[in-house]
């Protein structure tokens, strides 16, 4: 039984990793990301893209900001902002839905805004239920190293 | 994705109102996000290239939840309350504005992104939803409790 387990187990874990190999392979074809645009420009130029980051700077006319990408390679990007009706403050976070027409310049036409004190609210917000995630589910199971099992605790079983 | 918090509040409203075991729909609400993980890699200048991806996917976070559930005598009984975990977390997602795509439902099949833009993930009124709902729940539960044990002792 337990040799049952231990093999569905393998099994299990090879096809995770399985996914994760043709996630790895196949995602610049698929879903490419910022770096993999970039890198080819050519083939992305005057498409849709999307990406997020945070506003560096804004120009003095407001129809233009720079976004320091979140993810690699962390570039700055210009992003034209005319006729949105969005208006992005200095250090907001962004997500940029627009249309990719130079080597570092996007024209918006989506923009979603969040501003920086909310983003990082989010991660205090999630600290919390580490400890409670843990506490809930030890009190009621504990690990017997013995039979490499969880099991119920005596008073709740 | 909303916060952690969040995802482990509804957890625990879901196994409380459906008496599942509730520590485990609470683990279960949190495995799709052990995507984070690459957020250890991208701070270590480490390239992932997006191979931690699927577990944020359902038959990824499905599997581990398998995974999870070889290590209980009861594995049935163990995959379906992180199953349920799991489930909470993806409707959770799923109302989430982004300006394009969404989640990989349908991986490995289909690359394709789902979203219900309803809310915003920055929103932290979602979490006060939670914790009012889960302490009234608290609350109720703890009360019926109270006049069952009194109704036992009188007889």
């Amino acid at each position: 039984m337990r040799y049952r387990r231990f093999m569905l187990g393998f099994f299990l874990v090879s096809v995770l990793f399985f996914l994760m190999c043709y996630s790895s392979l196949e995602h610049d074809n698929k879903d490419p990301d910022m770096e993999y645009i970039l890198e080819n420009f050519e083939d992305y130029n005057n498409t849709w893209i999307s990406f997020g980051g945070k506003v560096e700077a804004l120009d003095e006319s407001g129809q233009e900001i720079t976004v320091r990408l979140s993810e690699p390679p962390y570039l700055s990007i210009n992003v034209g902002t005319e006729g949105l009706k969005e208006n992005p403050q200095d250090g907001d976070i962004v997500e940029v839905l627009g249309i990719l027409d130079g080597k570092n310049h996007v024209t918006a036409e989506e923009m979603l805004i969040s501003e920086q004190w909310k983003h990082d609210l989010i991660y205090v917000r999630s600290i919390p239920a580490i400890p409670f995630a843990l506490y809930i589910f030890f009190r009621r199971w504990k690990f017997n190293r013995k039979t490499f099992r969880f099991e119920r605790r005596v008073r709740d079983a | 994705m909303p916060d952690w918090f969040t995802h482990s509040l509804v957890g625990w409203i879901t196994g409380k109102t459906t008496k599942m075991d509730i520590g485990l729909v609470v683990i279960g609400s949190l495995i799709p996000d052990l995507v984070k993980i690459n957020l250890a890699f991208t701070w270590l200048s480490i390239d992932h290239q997006n191979f931690f991806d699927p577990i944020h996917t359902p038959v990824g976070a499905f599997i581990i939840g398998f995974i999870i559930a070889l290590f209980f005598t009861n594995v049935k009984k163990a995959f379906i309350a992180l199953g349920v975990g799991i489930t909470t977390h993806f409707v959770l997602d799923f109302f989430l504005v982004h300006v394009s795509g969404g989640m990989k439902l349908l991986f490995p099949f289909s690359w394709e992104k789902w979203q219900y833009y309803l809310i915003q993930s920055d929103d932290y009124r979602m979490t006060i939803v939670a914790i009012a709902v889960a302490l009234l729940i608290y609350v109720v539960y703890w009360y019926y409790n109270k006049q069952g044990r009194r109704a036992t002792d009188k007889s």
